[in-house]
């Protein structure tokens, strides 16, 4: 297994603990969750326990504090990475070889004041990060609960206010062409989002 | 409440659910009305009078909620709370309950006496929706009264219902709905500590409100507060409940006490309303997917502006047709024999007959007839709700301006009046967009450009160098937004807008709409027009016409290539656009502007005419919405530009045609 694969392993690994909480999982059921063999976990397993950050307590597994901390920092950089700052072509290779890869908040509106606001959202979460997606990569006619709103207070209230509260369940109805708004059905009615909105309401999809 | 014989009534509710039909329904007055949200920006009042009584009515623009982050919310808000009306009719819309509600609950925070009209019943059960009303009224402890305002249902029972409350005879308990124990634990511990502390505030905002608005760090109250002696001690407590509430639920306690409220209003709405068939919506759903469709929407988008135009521009010519057969041919000829035989010197007889009555037979025979129709046009898109689709369609092209899809919706009201197109730029939520918005909405040619363009360049050169007039203009429009865009500073917002259902128009509401419309046009523009044309009467008499020709014609001969007596209509344009038309008749003497113009003379003017200041009407809303200085840079580039453009437009098509 290569490190690369490795680093990326361990926080799976981390949220799958994560949600399935004091459960029992057996490590057959961590690698098909997570589609690798059964070697890798019995790997992660070691060195994430060598490194504390999960206690075996008769095989119900729990989270550490120093666990909770590297899979908030795994979610943070997710999320960044992923979805608010997408770095393509040379900035990409750049990020990727340079090594360190800054997580520039500020630049997307976070503040000092509103940045534990975001990683209360983060802690939030319902289920594994790797299930959560902006709400313009939902399908037209799928179904997805609202996790978090990204953004500032004056913008996140105005979400809220028209009803996408964390929790809320809603249904892509319609895309416009291109980087058009979208029309979501929720709370009995429908909403048209832009698009700079939509990409940062995140949102966990579910099968309808 | 004691027995009082005036009464203070407030209609307040979420856009577009029927607010301003119960206004018009309640005060006989005719506030304007469509299917889209926010197209009453500003307060309407109208007075009700009813077995002794007299109901002072206002109606407010439309919210979601009574945040502090626009504009509108503050001043409803602080009207209700400061001002206390002595009743407020919260109007929902029945098909809509849990979003509605929300607001409801809201209005109940602030300790108001609400009356609930529960609008829209038929469109409702058209939904399949059957809802309670009964079960309602107890849940929120307050009246509600079904209604569908639009064909008069339940107006009456709501007028006995705020007059029971004027006699006393009802009764109105103010107590709002409580919270999860969480929130509201927190909430009364604030409040007590609000009444301790600082009473004089408690006495102009409800505690329990303010105890809300602290734990959802509303910034105007918060500020509020901390400007008071023993704020810092509330404000200390606040932040601690703050930081308790965002950490049970995880997310800013704002948005967590939405979810709250959200949950309160479903739960209401849980209780009340019953799905008791399927809906009987499968037209208009098939309508909303074909009209907002990605690739589709466009050209249906294209064809219905264009089918417009075409279609105003059929009946307005075949109602000319008739109409100067009827005034030229029969009427003033007439007319002045009359006069003559009647022994009146030859001066007085041109300034009865082509002074003052040229004025009223131009504007009835050039102008109303593609005024009309065009009305008619424009309240069928209002009413029907195709506006909103239309908006969703333009967005992404709208943020290429730094505007997003709301703003096209003015765009369209501006092919019908600047005036209301400019203050419907308040629906934009910040002063920049506004600002944005004003400037290129100025520019859409109005009805009364469009008589210009269709009476002169359709009429005599073709239907197609109109609608190639239309086209460059929404080229200009692009390029002019784009380039405000880069220079007003700022950041641009998203579009956050409710789609409403497709409605089937009223013919008598629109008809009525029209009539109103088209009222205000007589009234205003007709006795404009008169005086003009006698203004241009006098100065033909007085010898002056040709002298003012000579001092405009370097810019006007020279420069755009049109005859010196076209300067006169051109500068009168400044009254009312469709002037410069009506007086172009009056000083070449003739509605067949063929003999006196050429193709290129006829585009070149209505290009200019089309461009350069928008009318005094205009240039009234836009020192009232955006102050001295921004109208006049707005006015200066538009008259650059249109005498540029003029000039140009002069040189290149003079090589075509």
């Amino acid at each position: 297994m290569s490190i690369r694969k490795f680093e990326e392993l361990i926080p799976c690994f981390l949220e799958l603990i994560n949600i399935n909480g004091a459960k029992k999982l057996s490590i057959q059921e961590m690698a098909d969750e997570l589609g690798v063999p059964l070697s890798d976990i019995e790997t992660v397993m070691s060195v994430a326990q060598a490194n504390e950050l999960f206690t075996n307590d008769q095989d119900v597994l729990k989270i550490t504090e120093k666990g909770k901390e590297a899979l908030r920092i795994h979610r943070e950089k997710y999320v960044h990475d992923r979805f608010i700052h997408r770095k393509r072509g040379i900035h990409r290779f750049l990020a990727k070889h340079k090594g360190k890869n800054s997580l520039d908040w500020h630049k997307h509106g976070l503040n000092n004041s509103n940045i534990s606001n975001f990683y209360q959202n983060l802690e939030g979460i319902e289920g594994r990060i790797e299930e959560i997606i902006p709400l313009t990569q939902l399908r037209v006619g799928e179904k997805g609960i609202v996790q978090f709103m990204f953004g500032g207070r004056g913008k996140v209230q105005r979400l809220a206010d028209m009803g996408l509260t964390p929790g809320a369940e809603i249904i892509l109805n319609k895309k416009a062409l291109l980087r058009g708004p979208i029309e979501i059905y929720i709370r009995n009615s429908c909403l048209a989002i832009g698009f700079g909105i939509a990409k940062r309401i995140f949102v966990k999809p579910i099968d309808s | 409440m004691e027995n009082k014989k005036s009464l203070r009534i407030a209609l307040a509710g979420n856009a577009n659910v029927g607010k301003s039909v119960v206004f018009n329904q309640l005060t006989g007055l005719n506030q304007v009305t469509g299917n889209w949200p926010g197209k009453t920006v500003e307060r309407a009042e109208g007075t009700l009078y009813y077995e002794g009584y007299t109901f002072n009515v206002l109606d407010l623009p439309g919210i979601y909620s009574l945040s502090a982050y626009s504009l509108e919310e503050v001043v409803s808000r602080d009207y209700i709370a400061i001002d206390r009306p002595d009743i407020i009719i919260n109007v929902i819309d029945a098909s809509n309950l849990e979003r509605n509600l929300y607001f409801t609950v809201q209005l109940l925070e602030l300790e108001a006496p609400v009356i609930m009209a529960c609008n829209q019943m038929d469109f409702c059960s058209k939904k399949g929706i059957c809802i309670d009303l009964e079960k309602l009224s107890n849940l929120l402890n307050i009246p509600v009264v079904g209604t569908t305002a639009i064909s008069g249902i339940g107006i009456s029972e709501l007028i006995s219902e705020v007059v029971s409350i004027a006699q006393g005879k009802t009764k109105i308990i103010l107590k709002p709905p409580e919270y999860g124990v969480e929130i509201e634990k927190r909430i009364q511990n604030l409040k007590e500590k609000i009444q301790s502390n600082l009473p004089d505030l408690a006495e102009l905002y409800p505690p329990r409100w303010l105890s809300i608005k602290l734990l959802e760090k509303d910034p105007i109250i918060v500020e509020k507060v901390q400007k008071l002696d023993n704020g810092n001690t509330v404000l200390e407590l606040a932040n601690k409940h703050v930081k308790e509430i965002e950490e049970i639920h995880g997310h800013i306690s704002s948005v967590a006490i939405a979810a709250e409220r959200y949950n309160i209003a479903n739960r209401i709405a849980q209780k009340v309303q019953e799905f008791v068939k399927e809906p009987r919506l499968t037209f208009e759903e098939k309508l909303d997917t074909l009209t907002s469709h990605r690739i589709f929407g466009y050209p249906i988008l294209i064809a219905i502006m264009a089918i417009m135009f075409a279609i105003v521009f059929v009946v307005g010519d075949f109602l000319i047709v008739v109409l100067e057969g009827i005034f030229y041919g029969a009427l003033l000829p007439n007319l002045e024999t009359f006069l003559i035989d009647a022994g009146l010197p030859p001066p007085i007889i041109s300034i009865i007959s082509r002074g003052i009555l040229g004025g009223i037979v131009a504007g009835i025979t050039i102008a109303l007839p593609y005024i009309i129709p065009f009305y008619i046009i424009l309240a069928f898109l209002e009413d029907t709700g195709y506006l909103p689709r239309a908006a969703f369609l333009m967005d992404n092209i709208m943020h290429k301006m730094g505007l997003h899809g709301k703003a096209f919706i003015p765009l369209i009201l501006g092919y019908g009046c600047s005036v209301p197109a400019c203050i419907g730029c308040r629906i934009m939520e910040t002063d920049r967009e506004r600002l944005i918005a004003g400037f290129v909405v100025v520019l859409i040619p109005c009805a009364a450009r469009t008589v210009v363009i269709l009476g002169l360049v359709a009429r005599f050169v073709g239907f197609g160098w109109a609608m190639g007039l239309y086209l460059f203009n929404l080229i200009l429009i692009f390029v002019l937004g784009r380039i405000a865009f880069k220079t007003v500073p700022g950041e641009p917002m998203g579009l956050i807008m409710e789609m409403p259902t497709y409605k089937r128009p009223s013919l008598k509401v629109m008809l009525i709409k029209t009539w109103n419309r088209s009222k205000d046009f007589v009234y205003i523009a007709f006795p404009l027009m008169v005086a003009g044309s006698l203004v241009i009467e006098l100065l033909r008499l007085a010898g002056f016409l040709e002298i003012i020709g000579m001092v405009m014609s370097p810019i006007f001969v020279s420069w755009l290539g049109l005859p010196d007596f076209s300067a006169i209509p051109l500068v009168f344009g400044i009254l009312r656009k469709e002037l410069t038309l009506i007086l172009l008749a009056d000083v070449a003497g003739t509605t067949n502007f063929a003999l006196v113009l050429t193709p290129v003379q006829m585009i070149v003017f209505a290009l200019v005419s089309m461009i350069y200041i928008p009318c005094i009407a205009t240039i009234g809303a836009l020192l009232r919405e955006y102050g001295g200085k921004r109208t006049a840079i707005i006015i200066i580039a538009d008259i650059a530009l249109a005498i540029i453009l003029g000039g140009v437009a002069f040189r290149l098509l003079s090589l075509f045609l």
